[in-house]
């Protein structure tokens, strides 16, 4: 198997398969974020009810699945996974949530209490029906994402999917997320040691 | 009732963060979803805290909200029933 595209955003940019494809703003968080939608000319506009989480997760993989036009045609919803990670879970939006609830709880902000919610943002724009997972720990562990997207790959329930690793608490953000496919060509193996040099050059 | 109707326009914009959508845009007998303001299951749960934040009302049940939230009028009528 082979990683065939891979996307990253932090502040000082937007990367895809290690170019620079568009340079931070140097703007706060969430204008940086939308600056990066109309660049990008991405429609959608659930994106403006979205949380900060989502948002990252979501432009990156509009960029990246942008790269890779042939996964709309070349797989089934149920072939498409999202195996994502973070170490802050949805920190971020507990406590805006927290914040509301001292008066009236907002249902907009409850809902994007859960990390997962990412992937479930992922799912809907794309159609994607297959496995998806988001893990919670200190750091992202290659290992354990190559581990459990090749049972999902072997076992025959995923023909395509997306790994990454999706950060964000208060102004702190970076999002790595990489397309894995059963594919002899790549830019990269999906390898431990590949996936850690690409970790450590992005984030 | 036309300024309670104007007076709704503005707040569910604001209030739902809605895009593209100006207050002037809104027909008050339009549906508030599908083909109309497009709002979602979530939404309408904004909605009910903006009833009971803005105007202490609160929906009893969900066979009334889904009386009270067909269109921007039917929730301007409610809100008159309820605060008259």
């Amino acid at each position: 198997m082979n990683i065939t595209s891979c996307c990253a955003i932090n502040k000082n940019g937007v990367y895809l398969n290690d170019k620079v494809i568009f340079e931070g703003t140097g703007s706060e968080m969430l204008p940086y974020f939308d600056s990066i939608l109309k660049y990008f000319d991405i429609k959608y506009p659930k994106f403006v009810k979205m949380d900060a989480l989502s948002k990252l997760g979501f432009l990156t993989a509009e960029v990246l699945l942008n790269s890779i036009p042939w996964v709309k045609t070349e797989y089934l919803p149920f072939e498409c996974g999202t195996l994502m990670s973070n170490s802050s879970s949805s920190l971020n939006t507990d406590f805006n949530y927290w914040k509301t609830v001292g008066q009236i709880p907002s249902p907009s902000v409850f809902v994007y209490t859960l990390p997962n919610v990412v992937n479930a943002e992922i799912c809907i724009r794309n159609g994607f029906k297959g496995e998806n997972m988001f893990f919670i720990g200190e750091n992202f562990v290659s290992s354990g994402i190559i581990e459990y997207a090749n049972s999902l790959f072997t076992s025959g329930n995923i023909k395509f999917c997306l790994c990454g690793w999706v950060e964000l608490l208060k102004d702190n953000y970076q999002s790595v997320i990489f397309a894995v496919e059963n594919k002899t060509s790549g830019i990269r193996e999906f390898l431990p040691e590949t996936i850690n040099a690409l970790m450590n050059k992005l984030l | 009732m036309d300024e309670l109707i104007d007076e709704l326009k503005v707040k569910v914009v604001a209030h739902l963060n809605l895009q593209d959508i100006t207050p002037e845009n809104i027909n008050p007998d339009d549906s508030l979803f599908n083909s109309g303001l497009g709002l979602d299951s979530i939404d309408v749960l904004e909605l009910i805290v903006l009833l009971q934040q803005d105007y202490g009302i609160k929906v009893g049940s969900a066979e009334e909200g889904k009386q009270v939230f067909q269109s921007i009028r039917t929730m301007a009528e409610f809100i008159k029933s309820k605060t008259e």
